[in-house]
């Protein structure tokens, strides 16, 4: 037997039943109303994508060139926490395999309950580490400053931008 | 438990142990369960705040050690069953010794120590259910 579940979306077999008399005019309202919820749903949907699309950790930019142009980028990335300095001795990337970094940033996400002490992006990174093969090279760019410490991680190979963490001091 | 922790999560003792999470994948698991330690690369140049930010431990002279024992188990499962943890007690080398304690800068906050070089000789503290350790006998 198939049970009809109304799920208050006129158009469904059950709320068409019960329209009884009148149910043209009923059923054009409510698809009417039936239209406008999926849009509003519509419009929920697309705010929470440009939403997500607007957060840093797994915003996707255009790819830099070179390990220099990523640098270049996590910095003018990293520009709106005060208190990141940009330590001139670091100019090379760090690179591990993803199945690495991601086995590091686990623990230190699952660490937090702990630590007591947050790691903003931590559980971004880790969802987008989670995305790409085990064996993937992931660029690290370290910066550490006196209010803050940051680490941007970038795709080696096609050098898209897979999050950030920044912690306070 | 090595130390205990004050209602603010700061030991409230001085520690008697460190401890080192060493997960089952680490390249170094075969030595680690003879109770030896070896960094990534003892000549390695690396400096302490950027061995402590992460993904610098192939090419330093540090491996990471913690005053909490919670934390340590956390690493060493961090790859599955096969991990273990390294403890010894605190305190400063014997003279003569290439080994030393040094400051971590511990923005993750894991009471993190680093100890540079290489140094053997640590109680191998077996992975068993649920996390929790045994001292390997």
């Amino acid at each position: 037997m198939t049970q009809h579940l109304d799920t208050g979306d006129p158009a469904s077999p059950v709320a068409a039943q019960d329209a009884g008399s009148g149910a043209k005019r009923k059923a054009s309202l409510g698809a009417r109303k039936g239209f406008a919820f999926r849009q509003v749903a519509e419009s929920k949907r697309k705010a929470q994508v440009d939403d997500v699309k607007r957060r840093p950790a797994v915003a996707t930019f255009e790819m830099p060139a070179t390990a220099s142009d990523a640098r270049k980028l996590a910095a003018a990335f990293l520009a709106p926490f005060e208190g990141v300095d940009l330590p001139i001795e670091e100019t090379r990337p760090q690179r591990n395999a993803a199945s690495e970094v991601l086995r590091l940033w686990e623990t230190r996400l699952r660490n937090t309950v702990l630590t007591g002490r947050a790691i903003q992006g931590a559980a971004e990174l880790v969802d987008e580490l989670r995305k790409i093969p085990a064996d993937a090279a992931v660029e690290q760019f370290g910066f550490s400053g006196s209010k803050r410490t940051a680490n941007v991680f970038f795709d080696a190979a096609t050098r898209a931008l897979l999050g950030s963490v920044v912690v306070e001091q | 438990m090595g130390v205990s922790f004050d209602d603010q999560g700061r030991p409230s003792e001085p520690p008697q142990f460190v401890y080192r999470g060493v997960h089952a994948q680490h390249p170094m698991i075969g030595r680690a369960r003879q109770g030896d330690v070896v960094p990534g690369d003892e000549n390695g140049a690396v400096m302490p705040h950027v061995h402590n930010r992460g993904g610098a431990s192939a090419i330093s002279p540090f491996t990471s050690w913690t005053h909490d024992l919670r934390i340590a188990q956390s690493y060493a499962i961090s790859a599955g069953e096969g991990g273990l943890v390294l403890r010894f007690p605190a305190g400063a080398p014997p003279a003569g010794e290439r080994w030393s304690w040094e400051w971590s800068p511990d923005v993750y906050g894991e009471q993190e120590v680093l100890l540079r070089g290489a140094r053997g000789g640590a109680t191998v503290l077996m992975i068993e259910s649920q996390g929790d350790v045994a001292v390997n006998t």
